[in-house]
């Protein structure tokens, strides 16, 4: 192979990124349908060709892998420059913007759920119940208590994981399905409560829940001629990052390692001395932690939060986040986040069937894909070994 | 009314809710049983079941026209409903059920959970408006049309169609245990559920019983959804997600595996309902969610339910 220069990675780099980056606004802009379709010919095609041409992809591969930390700085610098480059490009930016903030919010929210489920084990079926608990912790707590939402926010993910705490510490004894089931029936309870709860509002919900006053920065005011959706953009965006960075360390250390073996093989792990439990319960208040403040993010932004937003179909949302882009893989959930929750809104006239397609994906998912569209990758620690093999 | 007719108020609402959740949780014993699945569509085929025997009702008169008398209309549309739907969830267990049980357990449920909302929506959208509430048509008026339909027990009423619905309960669990213990079908079913490949061994068609599984459980929930349309005259869309937590819940405080543990949790989660609702001030609201505390209760302080055998891990 011949021996390439750094600027030459780096230039392949930012290219891809920048074709990707450029293509996603024009998917935004062109209104029809037909954008979507062509959209999945060229996926079909790249998929070909990477077939085809091996070498020139795994030349892009290599320089993405010995360029990891450009690739995600510029990433980063793209992301930030979202809202003003979308302004130009697309005119109902605004709108887009909304959905993009939505997709990060379930991105955080299925990131929890991914440390639990993908690299734990836990098969947590009330993700919804949790976001929920964080979005009225926020609501109630600024609603009639008139807390800013420095606090509201991390006091979201807080209550979430003080309610983890609360429902998971006595079914530790429960194992796998029995697991699953118990968290399935809290998920209902959840529901069951809020609509006949009357200090939330019932079914009528929280409403008129105060916009987000940072340090004195109103985030209903629109900076820079812009629309007042940015701030909440950069506020998850930069959660989300966050999140990313904790996830990510987490699972590259000692600890997801642990969490892995507790995964593959629990009664294994137990016998080596790792206190499966105590790891457990770790990864589920962290898991809950985030879904808390997805929720709770939520909340201040929409202003309105009712029972039906918190529903196993939005646990099955983002259960289905974790399976499609393949449970224990960081990059997997935010693709994953992309495909179900911004690509249907280009599909306004299935709209009505898309809990539909949400149930048959996930059905199909497990049937034919079961690892997801980007499986997990071993372990490899030793770099010697992984040239040999 | 005095104390005694409160209690005998609370036990008949409860036994009479118990039958339709035996019913639900005797499907997924069944299933447990012959496919390692928990196979939570089962409340969605249930609903389906609901308005499959709305449908038939709705071609009454044609029916009535063929020259069927009237006894003879309300079995056909037992039977029928009972075969059709068995025969939906057999198609069900052919397409998704099957190919998902290999995997965990928990994949499994998901899949089925996944499926199950599939069910539901494919009802709403595509069944004649329905995403409203249907009304049940009744089925049982004309048979009690010169009684006073009801008679008093200290001081509570029973109707005399709540009666029959508890002479059909108590008779198609008889029948389905006489089925499962002494024909050779059931000998089968038992033999498929304890050990798949010495039953293959033996000579058994594990698909062939794996499907009439499937076919005997959706059948069963056909039964318990026309006793549950005729109890509550109205049916919803998503009225089988509840349903399907209930029956799996109530399996699982029985025992899974257990078909007379799914009976007797059928009626511990309904009893319980009923006693919340007639005793916690606003029970009726939180009822539910005091029968799913208490399944919570059960899992954790005795997971392999009431009759169920101790399960150890094994490595």
């Amino acid at each position: 192979m011949m021996k390439k220069n750094r600027f030459f990675d780096k230039f392949i780099v930012a290219l891809v990124e920048l074709i990707v980056y450029f293509y996603i606004m024009i998917f935004f802009r062109v209104e029809s349908v037909w954008i979507l379709i062509i959209t999945v010919i060229l996926l079909g095609v790249i998929f070909y060709l990477s077939k085809k041409f091996k070498k020139t992809f795994e030349l892009i591969n290599d320089s993405f892998t010995k360029n990891s930390k450009f690739a995600t700085f510029l990433i980063v610098i793209l992301m930030i420059a979202f809202p003003f480059v979308s302004k130009l490009i697309v005119p109902l930016y605004i709108y887009w913007l909304l959905i993009t903030i939505q997709t990060f919010i379930f991105a955080i929210v299925a990131l929890g759920l991914n440390f639990q489920a993908g690299t734990t084990g836990v098969m947590n079926l009330s993700s919804a119940a949790f976001y929920g608990v964080g979005a009225y912790t926020a609501g109630y707590l600024a609603l009639h208590y008139k807390l800013p939402a420095i606090l509201t926010i991390p006091l979201g993910g807080i209550a979430a994981s003080i309610f983890g705490l609360l429902l998971f510490i006595p079914i530790f004894r429960a194992r796998g399905q029995y697991f699953a089931l118990i968290t399935l029936a809290f998920g209902y309870m959840f529901v069951l409560s809020l609509n006949n709860l009357n200090f939330v509002g019932g079914p009528q919900g929280l409403k008129n829940i105060p916009p987000i006053n940072l340090f004195g920065y109103n985030f209903q005011k629109a900076p820079f001629g812009t629309h007042f959706y940015v701030n909440y953009y950069y506020l998850v965006l930069i959660i989300l990052l966050i999140a990313l960075l904790i996830f990510q360390r987490l699972y590259n250390s000692w600890i997801g390692l642990t969490l892995n073996y507790i995964r593959d093989d629990e009664p294994a792990a137990k016998g080596c001395g790792v206190s499966t439990n105590k790891w457990k319960l770790m990864t589920l208040l962290i898991g809950n932690f985030f879904m808390g403040i997805g929720g709770a993010i939520y909340a201040h932004m929409i202003g309105f939060i009712s029972p039906p937003n918190f529903t196993l179909t939005i646990s099955l949302l983002i259960i289905s986040i974790v399976l499609l882009g393949g449970s224990d893989n960081i990059i997997g959930v935010l693709v994953g986040a992309f495909i179900l929750v911004l690509i249907p809104e280009k599909l306004r006239v299935i709209t009505e069937y898309r809990v539909m397609l949400y149930g048959l994906l996930i059905v199909l998912i497990l049937i034919f894909r079961p690892k997801g569209l980007i499986p997990f990758k071993e372990r490899i620690y030793d770099k010697v070994i992984a040239k040999e093999n | 009314m005095s104390g005694f007719a409160v209690i005998l108020q609370i036990l008949f609402n409860g036994i009479m809710l118990g039958i339709q959740y035996s019913m639900i949780a005797v499907g997924f014993t069944l299933f447990r049983g012959v496919l390692n699945v928990l196979n939570f569509s089962h409340g969605d085929v249930f609903m389906v079941g609901a308005f499959i025997s709305m449908t038939l009702m709705g071609a009454f008169g044609v029916m009535s026209a063929a020259g069927l008398s009237y006894i003879g209309l309300i079995i056909v549309i037992f039977i029928l409903s009972m075969i059709l739907l068995g025969i939906i969830g057999v198609i069900f267990e052919r397409l998704a059920v099957k190919p998902v049980s290999k995997g965990p357990v928990t994949m499994s449920l998901l899949a089925t959970l996944g499926l199950g909302i599939a069910i539901r929506e494919a009802v709403r959208l595509f069944y004649p408006r329905g995403g409203e509430s249907k009304k049940f048509p009744e089925l049982f008026h004309k048979l009690f049309e010169g009684t006073k339909g009801a008679f008093e027990f200290s001081g509570v009423i029973f109707r005399y169609e709540n009666i029959l619905f508890l002479i059909i309960g108590v008779a198609v669990v008889l029948i389905l245990a006489f089925f499962i213990n002494k024909t050779k079908m059931g000998l089968a079913i038992r033999a498929v559920a304890q050990d798949a490949e010495c039953a293959l061994m033996m000579g058994v068609n594990k698909d062939f019983i794996i499907d009439l599984t499937f076919f005997i459980g959706s059948a069963l929930a056909a039964l318990a959804a026309i006793l549950y349309g005729l109890y509550y005259n109205t049916i919803v869309f998503d009225m089988g997600a509840l349903m399907g937590v209930i029956g799996l819940s109530a399996a699982v405080v029985g025992g899974l595996g257990n078909i007379y543990g799914a009976i007797i949790g059928g009626f511990v989660f309904s009893l319980t309902e009923a006693l919340s609702a007639a005793l916690i001030p606003r029970g009726s609201e939180f009822m539910d969610v005091v029968a799913f505390a208490v399944v919570i209760l059960f899992l954790i302080f005795r997971p392999s339910g009431i009759l169920g055998e101790k399960v150890f891990e094994r490595v």
